[in-house]
Order: structure tokens, then C-alpha cells, then sequence
């Protein structure tokens, strides 16, 4: 079983610090690259996919992208879920070539988190129930984040260590990985010393605002094969959302991970057991160690143990974030994270490939945990 | 600007709550000392924040009735570093989300204890600060 549908090609901007960049141009730019990924022909892009912007939302967004492109494209959608979009779009792409409304998706998301920042939003999406957390100086994506992780390290004694082998592994990796911003070996010591921002969460937890874009471009089965690069399959697929945000959820270690992941292994006919590489949402170190257990590859509370003696490292018993992930490469909100899977699944990733690579599972997550998204793909 | 500049410029203000349409209630009981919840009339679920219809049985008939203010601290978080600069002083402070007895999870800080006190499970009472005219902040403190 599979979805019938598949990657035929993808595109990345520039990533990292990028000088006077904007969320249009860095759009462009990988969309671009993901056209001359098919080879040139940007007529066969019939459907166009955009995550709008965080800092200046627009109605009609992917409108904008297609004109931009020069593209008259049967079938438009705008996503506006935050890290759980590029998933999001995936399947909505997968959708809609599956109700025959279009052949051949383009989908693009990426901001220009670093190049612009402090610079006024000119009109942005505002937090839901902001207005509950900023007297209390609950503001920030660390607070919410590290609430969840207090919890789970209460539950199962989970331990700040434990995060640190999540970020001394994607630093690994992303010193493999020319386009990652932080490519400097880390060690569990170096973030054992790293402040606290908000404890339980250190500096080396946490994902920095970077520039950048990613682009996909998913096409049906029977079309895939007439691309030029080897097409990767989109196995199986599957969601849930638990909450919007987590300041009133009743359950913070309850993830929305693992109904997500095990309709997609559903979906694929597959278990934990056949997945050569995981690229996880990992805009904190804390929520790598949830999805691991709710995907199943470990038991639940037992993420942090699993992480540990290099597992998820290359080399080890699951790779999890081959490109760095947003905790070294770039926070590009999840986008790299198909890019890179499509990437290892074609055996294209040189220094960092996983040896054999047929089957990848893609997270992605946002709602401070209460949204979540689950890929496989095969080759 | 330079960076002297920076350091005698006033101290951003702390942000005072935005009263959402329906949240009216919720803000005039702290300010008279009482933490209040919607509950609904239907099947009796209490709710927080407020909203139109009850998010278990969808009945839309609601009443506001005073909480015990009794609760145990569900999770919690230090703040070491202001991510607010109205807070920027205030660094260690403590926020927390509280689990009431009554059964809604609630966002406050907890003040009053040593942060390397502050655990799961510690029982917290609410108390309210008063942040302008108008508002008081329901916070929490040890029982």
C-alpha cells in the first residue's frame, strides 16, 4: 500500500544567515531549484502549494507564488500551520492529485527568520491566547516547550543530558552538512555549560532564527517515473491534532506524534522496524526524544535512554536529523526535512548518507506539541 | 545607537492582558479577589479559558461560579533568560501551569518559595496582584 503518489524533485535557497534576504525571494529561489530538479520544464507544475509567511501573512499566498513563477496552475492552496506545514502540504498535495484535481504540486515554505529580525512585522499571526501568557512573561517558544519537557522528565526521569545527545547529534551531522549555519563539533559537556534560557532548556536546546527556503515538487505515480530524477515514493501519511497550544492542555506528554505516526505506518504497511533514517521536528532538543517514543522506536518514556551512546547518530541504530536538523542546520520550519530525506533516499548525500537508505520517516510538529504530522517515504 | 544609550532607556512596560469578548468576568472576579470559571450548565464541565459553547457536550448555556483557587502545580518552567524585556528584572522567575481542583489547567506564576523549591505536584493557592486599575493577575503560592 502507498499513496501512488511521489517526490520528483526539490529545491533549497540559500540557508542560514543570509544578508537582506526576504520570504519571497528565498521562496523563489528554492522553487526554482526544484523546477530545474524535473528539468527545466516548469509547464508540467499544474498545482501550487505555499505556506504563507509568519511575519506578513496574505490571503490567496500560493497565488502570489504561482505569478511570481509565471505558473496558471489548476489547483492553489494556502497552509498555514507552522511547523507541521511542509508535512501539511505534502499531503494535501497527495490529496488533491489523488482526487484528480491536478497532476504534478509545487510545494514552497520559507522565511527570513535571521535577516529579518527586529525588524517590524508589517502585520503577522499573532499567538491564540497570547493575552493569557504575556502578563504572565510567558512569552516565547522556549516557555511552552520546556513546560512539556519538565513533565517528561517528572513522569520518566528523563534528563538534561539526554536532551544534550539530541543536540551533540544533529551538530554531528551538520558539520557533515556545507549548507548548516552551526557546523562546529559540540560535546554533552559543552552543552552541559551552555545557559539556561528556560530551564529546563539550555541554550544547546534550542533552534536559532535562520533564513531560508525549501521546495518540493510531488507528481502521480505513473507520471513520476517520466522525471529525471529517481522519484521517492510517499509510502504513507497520517496526522493529528490534540490542542492548538499547550497552555490549558490537560496532557503535555500525551503526543499528538503517535496517533500521527501510526496512521501512517498503517497507510505504508510498515512498522518502526523498517525505517532506516528519521528527520524529526526538532525545534527543541526535548521533542525529538517524544516523537522517538510515540513513533514507536522505543517505548514511551524510555526516548531519553534511546537517544543516548550515539543511536541516533550516523552510523548508529537510527540516524535522526542527517542534515542537523533545525537545531544546526537552519530553522526552516521543517522543510529541510523533506528535502533531506528526499536527499538521503536517492543516495545523493555524500558525506552523510545512510548506508542503504530505503525507507525515511519525516515528522512534522507544531502547536507546542499538540499538532503533528508523520511522512514515509520509500525509494 | 550606542550601546550607553541602550542601557537608560526605560525599562519596557509588563504587557497587561488583552480582555477577550467573553473573558469580561473572569477579569472583574480577580479584581474583587476571586478566581472565577465558566462551568456549563449542561453537563457541569468547568472551562478555561471562557468560550461560547462547552468543548465536551457543546451546550451553550454557561454560568461563572467562584473556583476553590486550590490547585497543584502541573508543570513548570524557569525563566533564566527574559525573552520579555518588560521581565528582564524579574530573571529567576517561575511560570507554571497549574492543575485546579476543579479540573482546568491554568498559566500563572508561582512566587513565594525558592525556585529550587518549586516541584510538580506542590500545592499552590491563588492570590492576586494587582497590575493596574484595572487588572489583578491571578498568581499562585505555595498552600
Amino acid at each position: 500500500m502507498s499513496t501512488g503518489c511521489a517526490v520528483v524533485g526539490i529545491g533549497e535557497s540559500r540557508i542560514g544567515k543570509v544578508p537582506g534576504a526576504t520570504p519571497e525571494g528565498l521562496r523563489l529561489e528554492a522553487a526554482v531549484a526544484a523546477v530545474r530538479d524535473i528539468g527545466g520544464d516548469k509547464q508540467r507544475i499544474d498545482g501550487v502549494i505555499a505556506r504563507q509567511p509568519r511575519r506578513n501573512p496574505q490571503p490567496n499566498y500560493s497565488a502570489t507564488m504561482a505569478e511570481k513563477l509565471g505558473l496558471e496552475p489548476a489547483y492553489i492552496n494556502d497552509i498555514s500551520l507552522s511547523g507541521s506545514g511542509p508535512v501539511a502540504m505534502l499531503m494535501n498535495a497527495v490529496a488533491a492529485i489523488n482526487a484528480g484535481l491536478c497532476t504534478t504540486v509545487l510545494c514552497i515554505a520559507g522565511d527570513a527568520g535571521w535577516a529579518s529580525r527586529g525588524q517590524p512585522a508589517r502585520g503577522g499571526l499573532t499567538e491564540p491566547g497570547a493575552e493569557l501568557r504575556s502578563p504572565y512573561g510567558a512569552d516565547g517558544a522556549p516557555v511552552m516547550y520546556a513546560m512539556s519537557a519538565r513533565r517528561h522528565m517528572h513522569e520518566y526521569g528523563t534528563t538534561s543530558r539526554q536532551f544534550g545527545a539530541v543536540a551533540v547529534a544533529c551538530r554531528k551531522h551538520a558539520s557533515l552538512n556545507p549548507s548548516a549555519m552551526l557546523r562546529e563539533p559540540i560535546t554533552i559537556e559543552d552543552h552541559q555549560s551552555s545557559r539556561w534560557i528556560v530551564e529546563p532548556l539550555r541554550l544547546l536546546d534550542c533552534s536559532q532564527p535562520s533564513d531560508g527556503a525549501g521546495a518540493f515538487i510531488v507528481a502521480a505515480g505513473e507520471r513520476a517515473k517520466d522525471f529525471p530524477s529517481p522519484p521517492v515514493s510517499v509510502l504513507g501519511m497520517g496526522s493529528e491534532c490534540r490542542f492548538g497550544e499547550a497552555t490549558h492542555a490537560q496532557d503535555l506528554t500525551a503526543s499528538a506524534a503517535k496517533n500521527a505516526s501510526r496512521r501512517a505506518f498503517e497507510m505504508a504497511g510498515l512498522t518502526p522496524a523498517d525505517v532506516d533514517l528519521a528527520e524529526l521536528y526538532d525545534c527543541f532538543t526535548p521533542v525529538v526524544i517524544t516523537a522517538l517514543e510515540a513513533y514507536g522506536f522505543c517505548k514511551q518514556g524510555e526516548g531519553g535512554a534511546f537517544v543516548e551512546d550515539g543511536r541516533i547518530e550516523l552510523g548508529g541504530e537510527l540516524p535522526v536529523n542527517t542534515h542537523g536538523g533545525l537545531l544546526s542546520q537552519a530553522h526552516v520550519g521543517g522543510m529541510l526535512h523533506i528535502t533531506e530525506a528526499v536527499v538521503q533516499l536517492r543516495h545523493e548525500a555524500g558525506a552523510r548518507q545512510v548506508q542503504n537508505a530505503q525507507v525515511a520517516a519525516v515528522s512534522g510538529q507544531c502547536g507546542e506539541t499538540g499538532i503533528h504530522a508523520t511522512l514515509l517515504f520509500g525509494r | 545607537m550606542a550601546d550607553k544609550d541602550v542601557a537608560v532607556e526605560q525599562q519596557p512596560r509588563k504587557a497587561l492582558p488583552f480582555i477577550q469578548p467573553g473573558m469580561e468576568p473572569y477579569w472583574e472576579g480577580a479584581l474583587k479577589g476571586e478566581l472565577l470559571l465558566q462551568r456549563c450548565q449542561a453537563c457541569g464541565q468547568y472551562r478555561h479559558p471562557a468560550s461560547e459553547v462547552c468543548p465536551k457536550c457543546l451546550g451553550s448555556e454557561q454560568a461563572w461560579v467562584a473556583a476553590s483557587g486550590l490547585g497543584t502545580v502541573y508543570s513548570f518552567v524557569i525563566v533564566r533568560q527574559a525573552l520579555d524585556k518588560a521581565w528582564a528584572s524579574e530573571v529567576p522567575y517561575c511560570v507554571a501551569v497549574v492543575a485546579l481542583q476543579e479540573g482546568p489547567h491554568l498559566l500563572t506564576n508561582v512566587t513565594g518559595i525558592d525556585m529550587e523549591d518549586i516541584s510538580v505536584g506542590l500545592p499552590v493557592q491563588v492570590f492576586f496582584e494587582r497590575a493596574s486599575e484595572n487588572i489583578a493577575l491571578p498568581k499562585f503560592t505555595p498552600v
